[in-house]
């Protein structure tokens, strides 16, 4: 019996199937938008539409299955070639698709139940259904939910054969064959169907809840074999399944007789009865079978009598096997994300403790083990390395997305814009993609908004009308890179100048390159959108898309010409599980500074500091902020003669972290801190070192806003104000 | 929940539902009937009452049916409500339903 947990797992994959479903139809519409004409988008389309209506159905997903089944309808009318997909139809086909999305998104695994907005529904349809009017032949809102549009399905003369003999496990499963012959029934016309009960004890030995029975049923569809063996898709491990195209050649025939269990006179009857083989082909065929003594297998049957060539046979067997091979080895697994992170913690314990033991096997001075330890470390980097690259997913389908959202925005604002996507094969690590999405979709909306002008604009500049956006992804040096470019009139410096300086941002004697200006943009509350429109420009701009880029522990660039586009280069780390870093100690304390933040290091002269948490010092000319990390965290002073200054960058600002000791750079397993230290400011994670020690990992940026606070309270008791940017 | 009624000998009404949750009680009480009642000619079985019936009903209706006809005894069963006709024909079991004349 299917107890509540196994249900909701089996709902929560139909969840995570029709998600991953919509977004298919989605980007099949889309493509549809492109090339009306494109029969295997279209085709695409419909059997997703078509598979979430059928799983929806075995959940009693009732809302669901109604409404994707007024979509399947006009689909299926399409594709029978009584008429096109007008932009109209398409646009409104998206909204309905985005609707079935929320539907799926809305489902309770646990209840099963499915809150809908009736209302929005009804208009949805209603407007689908004005639509449609154009093409014959559909009337959405006319059918029944649930009804069958039977007479739709074109029979194509004979009939699909399945068998079917399901294991005594089925109905203790909580799967009922009924369901999937009523499912059935909704591919085409069951025209013959037999239930074969020959092992079905007398009462008094049955045991209620096991299955005795199998299925003989004739399907007239035209549907694929792969759509009927999709049908069966839930209960594949509980039965044996047989199905014969229509029209399947008498060997065929007789090769299903001798594979069912039941005497062949039985299921010769049954084919003879369905009008699939006359009682002279059965009876001359199982002649032949029976004659040659031990019964060999059919292909041998048919080369002896000279019909097949032997080499033919071969082939096709050959071929069989390589296929059901390649299926076998290719076939991804389905992992929950848990897992992975389960297994990637675990790596990254053992990578600790191998680090330990090879310390103190070193220590022990002991040759071989030192060697065996080494042995252990290296493989333990290839499991590391294995481990991570299993988060690893092609951004493909993130940047797939936008073109849903291009699509939107320029219909909205009356361009005409296409997206180009580059390095859709890029790896990156998963929650990295996840956390991308958002900054994403703010610079691909504020290019389509700000970047790309109208067409009359464009005239003018003498570009072409249909503007360029352009998605790209690539590996660079151990990071991978993203772009944003728009081939539009790119950023304006001189407006990106008057209004930092209108906003306090910069001096206005201030000298700035012209890259610097651009980098304007990234401060906080600047938002260069003189009209506030719908889509982007709301006074939260690239600072937000900074932050959470900086969250990611990756930086963003800007490129831009005047008048020829702008390209927003986005840098990330290949994954966020591990860091290099940079290991300092103050005391007995470890600490971590992530590598890429450090420039240089420099020898503290005690004599230029004054002793405070935050002071200055001059470094080249320059007043340096430094942060006293020991009286900082509170700390006992130190006692060490010779200090060190880590200097780092952050954006464009620069301060110095004041410590005792460095001891250079590590590769380490970022693990986060427990619940109980979460709110810790200035700390981002924990570490542990070879030799057991825990480093703590600095907050860089945390850090920097305390400085920049404590630094404003100075101003404000008259202190000269440090130039925080340095260089 | 499933009831099986006896009122008089060949006499049985089923109600309630005839399921996989409810087919051990289902074949147990039935398999007593038949234990107790293997003399008479038929059995009567009103299935108006049946409210819910699903592939695990219908095989313990096959095998009770199975186990009469050895017996010699001819199974009828009448007013069989919505969802047993429904089912019963989509499995094309029709001799289980009543004959078309025969219906009340």
């Amino acid at each position: 019996m299917l107890n509540g947990e196994q249900w909701t797992q089996l709902l929560l994959g139909f969840i995570e199937e029709a998600s991953e479903l919509t977004q298919q139809a989605e980007e099949y519409l889309l493509q549809l938008d492109q090339s009306p004409t494109d029969e295997e988008a279209l085709s695409g389309l419909f059997r997703a539409m078509h598979t979430i209506k059928g799983s929806a159905g075995l959940f009693s997903l009732t809302p669901l299955v109604s409404f994707t089944h007024h979509l399947e309808n006009l689909l299926m009318a399409v594709r029978d070639g009584a008429g096109t997909l007008s932009p109209a139809l398409i646009s409104v086909l998206l909204r309905c698709l985005d609707e079935v999305a929320s539907m799926v998104a809305l489902i309770d695994p646990q209840t099963g139940e499915l809150p809908v907005d009736e209302q929005h529904q009804a208009q949805l349809l209603a407007t689908l259904a004005e639509q449609a009017q154009g093409v014959p032949g559909v009337k959405p809102l006319a059918v029944e939910p649930g009804a069958e549009p039977a007479a739709a399905i074109s029979g194509t003369g004979g009939a699909w054969h399945i068998s079917l003999r399901f294991s005594a496990d089925l109905l203790r499963n909580g799967f009922d064959p009924a369901a999937f012959v009523r499912y059935l029934g909704r591919l085409g016309d069951i025209s013959h169907l037999a239930l074969i009960d020959d092992t079905l004890p007398a009462l008094a030995e049955l045991d209620p809840e096991s299955c005795y029975l199998g299925l003989e049923i004739d399907l007239l569809s035209d549907a694929s074999k792969t759509e009927i063996e999709d049908v069966f898709e839930f209960i594949r491990d509980f039965c044996t399944l047989h199905i014969l195209p229509p029209d399947s050649a008498l060997d065929d025939y007789l090769q299903l007789i001798q594979q069912l269990p039941e005497s062949d006179a039985r299921i010769g009857q049954i084919l003879v009865s369905a009008g699939l083989l006359t009682e002279n082909e059965l009876q001359a065929g199982l002649t032949v079978q029976a004659s040659s003594e031990a019964k060999p297998a059919l292909g041998e049957v048919l080369v002896s009598q000279g019909v097949v060539p032997p080499k033919a046979v071969d082939a096709a067997l050959a071929k069989q096997k390589a296929s059901r091979e390649k299926r076998v080895n290719d076939a991804p697994i389905r992992v929950a994300a848990h897992k992975l992170d389960e297994l990637i913690n675990l790596v990254g314990e053992l990578v600790i403790s191998a680090a330990g033991a090879q310390l103190h096997a070193q220590k022990h001075g002991n040759a071989l083990c030192v060697e065996s330890t080494q042995t252990v470390n290296q493989h333990v980097e290839q499991i590391r390395e294995v481990a991570l690259k299993m988060r690893m997913i092609e951004i493909g389908d993130t940047f797939n997305r936008f073109h849903r959202v291009v699509r939107d925005v320029s219909q909205q604002l009356g361009k005409d814009i296409r997206l180009d996507i580059r390095g859709a094969d890029t790896e990156l690590d998963k929650s990295v993609i996840d956390q991308l999405a958002d900054p994403l979709t703010h610079l691909v909306r504020n290019a389509i908004d700000h970047g790309i002008e109208n067409a009359e604009q464009r005239a003018a500049a003498g570009k072409p009308a249909q503007g360029l956006l352009r998605l790209n992804a690539y590996h660079e040096s151990g990071m991978i890179v993203i772009e944003v470019s728009d081939d539009g009139h790119g950023l304006n410096t001189a407006r990106i100048r008057d209004k930092a300086i209108a906003r306090g941002l910069i001096d206005a004697q201030a000298n700035l390159s012209e890259h610097d200006i651009q980098r304007l943009i990234f401060a906080a509350g600047f938002s260069t959108a003189e009209a506030v429109s719908d889509l982007s420009g709301r006074g939260v701009g690239m600072d937000v898309v900074r932050s959470a880029i900086d969250a990611l522990r990756g930086s963003i660039d800007i490129d831009s010409v005047q008048g020829q586009g702008t390209t927003f280069r986005i840098r990330l780390p290949l994954t966020l599980a591990i860091i290099d870093g940079f290991l300092v100690s103050l005391g007995d304390e470890h600490l971590v500074v992530p590598l890429d933040l450090v420039t240089e290091c420099i020898e503290l002269d005690a004599s230029q500091l004054t002793r405070c948490t935050y002071g200055y010092i001059e470094l080249r000319g320059k007043p340096l902020p430094c942060i006293d990390l020991a009286a900082h965290f509170g700390l006992p002073p130190s006692h060490t003669v010779r200090r060190n200054i880590v200097v780092v960058n952050f954006g464009r600002q620069q301060a110095g972290l004041i410590v005792d000791h460095l001891h250079g750079e590590l590769q380490t397993v970022i693990k986060p801190l427990g619940l109980l230290f979460q709110h810790l400011q200035g700390i981002s994670g924990s570490t542990i070192l070879g030799s057991g020690q825990i480093a703590l990992i600095l907050d860089i940026a945390n850090l920097f806003h305390t400085l920049h606070h404590s630094v404003e309270a100075d101003s404000r008791t008259n202190q000269p104000r440090p130039d925080l940017t340095g260089s | 929940m499933f009831q099986l009624s006896h009122p008089t000998p060949g006499n049985l009404a089923m109600a309630g539902s005839l399921t996989i949750y409810e087919v051990s009680q289902a074949h147990h009480e039935l398999a007593a009937v038949l234990h107790s009642e293997s003399q008479v000619n038929a059995w009567r079985l009103d299935l108006s009452a049946v409210e819910e019936l699903d592939t695990a009903g219908v095989q313990l209706l096959l095998a009770l049916h199975k186990s009469l006809l050895h017996l010699g005894i001819v199974l009828e069963t009448f007013n069989p409500a919505a969802a047993v006709r429904e089912l019963l024909e989509l499995l094309r079991l029709t001799h289980l339903l009543p004959p078309p004349a025969a219906q009340a």
